[in-house]
């Protein structure tokens, strides 16, 4: 009971969060991808900075959980790809999608039963993917650290610094002056460039 | 249709604010879970259905053991998202009632029917890609980033190529 009560907390604070941030708005999505108000895409790398150094920090105590996917190189790069033209078609990701549903955005759900259908065409599609896609060209499940042959907590706390650090570089919106007047408009109205 | 900023509504959290407790969240999953996903579950749920209307083809099949047919971990993850969007909506005062996002209607106009259509197409492929690289923006691009994961930045790489030059074409006369 516990094992599901857990999770369900947890993604309690991940869908408020997510939906605070603003991360289920077509239009901050947009801006990022068009690079034109990169808001989400700085709190992106700030939330994996800190998180790479917290796990770090747990790994030196034995406490981090990590679960590595595998890289089967072809299928990975394709999907990310496949998945980008769907992410910047819709302005939602797998999650958002849900959280921009439940806000009252409507064309979310359209976004959300497309990804219904996605899921059940890749589940079919499967045993004839799994030969092309998946097997070939799996290097096995390798990170950072045990490439490089870093400890996961030193490897953690670099990567996540600079993270962080990036996170904080990147301008907010790329093509205004960063003192311009358009620097501190509220996001809603960052729409028109 | 379009009353995207209400006045009662709260403002956004600021992204340093939200980028730390959301970085914090993570860590502290991996700690006591297992690091966040979403795509897995809308698969699962799938196992769900099947395993019920076929329960023998869906025992079988190859796919459906990996992602699993029934209430998992990871799909309460879900579960909460969803609840927890829905009450942060509520008391920020920052639901709407949209069909259509501004910066689209002023681009391609006011068709329900279009913009719904490509909003249900880019889910069918974001769902369908992530499913095939094995994770989404969740698991591989947070998560696996944060681990440090090789095949995460791969992933990554991928999303952010076809992303940003399909938002590109698609605003392409707008600036």
């Amino acid at each position: 009971m516990l094992a599901l009560i857990v999770p369900l907390l947890i993604g309690l604070a991940f869908g408020a969060i997510l939906q605070r941030a603003g991360a289920s708005r077509y239009e901050l999505i947009l801006g990022a991808l068009r690079l034109e108000n990169l808001t989400i895409l700085k709190f992106m790398l700030l939330a994996i900075g800190v998180a790479a150094v917290g796990i770090g920090g747990l790994a030196a105590f034995g406490l981090a959980h990590f679960a590595i996917k595998p890289l089967y190189f072809w299928g990975v790069l394709l999907g990310g790809l496949v998945f980008g033209v769907g992410f910047a078609l819709s302005g939602y990701c797998p999650g958002t999608s849900l959280i921009a549903g439940v806000e009252g955005r409507r064309d979310a759900w359209a976004t959300v039963g497309g990804a219904f259908a996605g899921a059940i065409a890749y589940t079919l599609a499967y045993p004839f993917l799994r030969p092309v896609l998946v097997l070939p060209a799996n290097l096995g499940a390798p990170t950072l650290p045990t490439t490089i042959r870093l400890s996961p907590t030193l490897a953690g706390l670099l990567g996540g610094g600079l993270f962080i650090v990036l996170a904080f570089l990147l301008p907010r919106t790329p093509q205004r002056r960063p003192a311009g007047r358009g620097a501190s408009e509220p996001l809603q109205l960052a729409k028109r460039a | 249709m379009f009353n995207e900023t209400q006045t009662r509504a709260r403002p956004l959290w600021d992204w340093r604010i939200a980028g730390v407790a959301l970085g914090s969240l993570m860590a502290f999953s991996t700690a006591v879970f297992k690091p966040l996903g979403v795509s897995t579950s809308y698969c699962t749920s799938w196992g769900m259905v099947l395993s019920a209307v076929a329960p023998e083809w869906a025992k079988n099949h190859p796919y459906l053991k990996l992602v699993g047919t029934s209430v998992s971990g990871e799909w309460m993850l879900v579960v909460g998202l969803i609840l927890g969007a829905w009450f942060a909506a509520r008391l920020s005062r920052s639901s709407v009632h949209a069909a259509i996002p501004v910066m689209w209607s002023e681009r391609f106009g006011s068709s329900r029917l279009l913009r719904f259509g490509i909003a249900g197409l880019g889910g069918f492929l974001f769902l369908f890609g992530a499913r095939l690289a094995g994770g989404c923006t969740s698991g591989h691009v947070l998560s696996g980033l944060s681990q440090l994961a090789l095949s995460s930045a791969v992933f990554a790489v991928g999303v952010f190529t076809t992303g940003i030059f399909t938002a590109k074409i698609l605003y392409r006369r707008a600036r």
